[in-house]
């Protein structure tokens, strides 16, 4: 495959399903893209990276974690980077350079990955995102197509 | 003064646990047991719901084995409709049934097993996991990664979704199957065969180095349950259940769902969340039943695709009667993910499986029903009560796990015997309390139907109930 968008999280605590609408959105405007939708990152995702050619967006919610907060909605975005495959004592979660190192580190081949964080702020029990994720939604759209040409 | 060692949390399971280990006054291991600490009570939650719903509420209990959920409930909710179901639309479940079954097993077995296997029970807990198995195996990792794989794509392709697919629903499946989406998947299976077979050859190699484990790891008598076709076959779907003895004797067949409460009983501990269902007749002692991959490969008197039939046959002749150690749980699972390749193949060329009529419809025609079939841990039952408006009354699930409770609670006293030593936990001994739980590849949150974190406690307790020793993963 050219280009992968993966967007992953409960959609049923409200904000951290932000990844699966983007991925709905994104496979909408761009039947070239693969679009995936994951509750977390798990170990055969490498072996779908290492098979990708162009460029991997991987779109998450999360809890700022700053002081004071960034309100949600807020989007971050930034390129990761592999991980060299090392011992961990939880494999029932795998983080984004992990998942790079082991592309590498397995199948020999990774692609450039981004990772877009928007910061929720309900991740209560229910469906649908709160209305300041709701609002993001069409910038990180924007900004997830932006990095997928990045390549192209 | 007699002292007792927990270990909390148990690590590499699915669901939250600890084991206590009493040791006597001579600082002899007197007693061992398994907590399973966490509870969430779907039974409950599900009353009031319209019987229709039961499929996809059920199927929330577990992440893992969703789909096991997804036909035992829709099996009952056929029962509550008193519908045949179309033969493309059972053969549909099937082929959903052995995606996750392969898949199951090979998270159990490559992603929580191996690392003890390849690396060793008394190597640097640090490495001692997927990750350090990738380092060391890379060529076995990849197979783990890729037979997981082949059962959730498949999961997927039918179900539209990996995790929680809402395409099993009563009396059917809700869509069929595709010429593209079959073609995919038995574009599939050469590869998905290769790579099990290959780490069958492997296994077989070095399982025999495992001479104290195969020994001590819940290695005792007991009875073996699971359900076979009427030509004595592996069935995961239907079929009816049978229980075979330590000998390997039948001591009862053609056993149905609607008469479980006649065999089975379900003993419950004070010091744990997961119940303990035991064979009636013979009380929890004599009654104590071992379910899942072990057991399956014990009462059959063939698996029904001919590359499984040969290592079935192998795996038979490593004892007279039934295989009674539960470290063989691991080899039985390796037989079962290639039994679901082939099985799936042959369900794929079923003349009718592109069919489009998959849905019987129908209003309840009774108020109650039953639905049984192989999870990848065992025997599942679901036996639901409806009222006239067809609102849930009443449900029990009786999950695998839940089966072999007493198994493992015996296993983990087997095996603490024979490796604890003095007041102080060492990482060999804790592992292998772990290891002896793992084989049975127990889902907590399916047993107790329960919210929680993979996690172990391990506690050391003296005979006046001082805590010794703690160990918390």
């Amino acid at each position: 495959m050219v280009n992968l968008v993966i967007g992953y999280g409960n959609p049923l605590r409200r904000d951290d399903g932000a990844g699966w609408r983007v991925a709905d959105l994104v496979a909408a405007r761009r039947p070239d893209v693969a679009v995936r939708q994951l509750h977390q990152l798990v170990p055969e995702v490498a072996q779908w990276l290492s098979e990708v050619e162009g460029v991997v967006v991987l779109v998450d919610t999360a809890v700022s974690t700053l002081n004071p907060p960034e309100p949600p909605g807020t989007i971050q975005c930034q390129e990761v980077l592999p991980e060299p495959l090392q011992p961990s004592a939880f494999s029932h979660h795998v983080s984004t350079a992990l998942l790079l190192g082991m592309a590498h580190g397995l199948y020999g081949r990774a692609p450039r990955v981004f990772l877009v964080t928007i910061v929720g702020g309900d991740f209560g029990y229910g469906e649908g995102v709160s209305t300041a994720v709701e609002n993001a939604l069409p910038q990180v759209v924007e900004q997830v197509e932006k990095l997928l040409n990045k390549k192209e | 003064m007699g002292r007792t060692i927990t270990i909390d949390p148990i690590t590499r399971i699915e669901g939250h646990s600890k084991v206590t280990i009493q040791l006597d006054d001579q600082g002899e291991v007197s007693d061992a047991r398994f907590h399973v600490t966490q509870f969430r009570g779907f039974e409950k939650m599900t009353e009031q719901r319209p019987f229709s719903e039961m499929p996809s509420l059920t199927a929330r209990i577990c992440g893992i084995c969703p789909v096991s959920h997804l036909v035992a409930s829709a099996k009952a909710c056929d029962d509550l409709l008193a519908v045949t179901i179309p033969h493309t639309a059972a053969n549909l479940r099937r082929i959903m049934n052995m995606a996750q079954v392969v898949q199951s097993h090979a998270l159990s077995f490559f992603h929580l097993s191996s690392p003890d296997l390849l690396l060793g029970m008394d190597s640097d807990p640090a490495n001692r996991n997927i990750f350090g198995v990738m380092q060391a195996y890379p060529d076995l990792a990849r197979d783990g990664i890729a037979l997981r794989q082949f059962g959730q794509q498949i999961i997927e392709l039918l179900g539209g979704k990996r995790i929680h697919p809402a395409w099993i629903v009563p009396g059917g499946v809700s869509s069929p199957l595709t010429a593209v989406h079959h073609a995919t998947i038995m574009g599939m299976i050469p590869d998905a065969k290769m790579r099990i077979q290959r780490t069958l050859s492997w296994y077989k190699t070095v399982f025999e180095g495992f001479t104290e484990e195969i020994r001590t790891f819940a290695n005792f008598p007991s009875l073996f349950m699971g359900l076979v076709e009427e030509d004595g076959s592996l069935a995961f779907y239907d079929g009816k259940l049978r229980i075979v003895d330590a000998m390997g004797n039948i001591i009862a067949d053609g056993l149905e769902a609607k008469d479980y409460r006649d065999y089975i009983s379900e003993r419950v501990e004070p010091d744990s969340y997961l119940k303990s269902p035991y064979y009636k007749p013979l009380g929890p002692e004599a009654g104590l039943l071992r379910v899942g991959p072990l057991a399956r490969l014990n009462i059959i008197d063939k698996c029904g695709t001919p590359l499984a039939d040969q290592e079935w046959a192998e795996f038979r002749m490593m004892h007279r009667g039934a295989v009674l150690s539960s470290f063989h749980y691991h080899y039985a699972r390796l037989i079962e993910v290639l039994y679901g390749v082939e099985r799936i193949e042959q369900l794929l060329n079923d003349p009718d499986i592109l069919h489009t009529r998959v849905r019987a419809h129908a209003q309840p025609n009774r108020s109650e029903g039953f639905g049984m079939s192989e999870a990848p841990r065992g025997t599942l039952l679901h036996h639901y009560r409806i009222d006239e408006q067809g609102l849930m009354q009443w449900a029990n699930l009786i999950i695998a796990t839940g089966y072999n409770n007493l198994a493992m609670n015996k296993g983990v006293y087997q095996v603490a015997r024979h490796f604890v030593r003095g007041d102080q936990i060492e990482e060999g001994m804790l592992n292998r309390v772990e290891a002896v739980i793992r084989t049975f590849d127990p889902c907590l949150s399916c047993s107790t139907h329960a919210i929680g974190q993979m996690a172990l406690e391990v506690s050391l307790v003296d005979a006046e109930g001082e805590v010794l020793d703690v160990v918390r993963r």
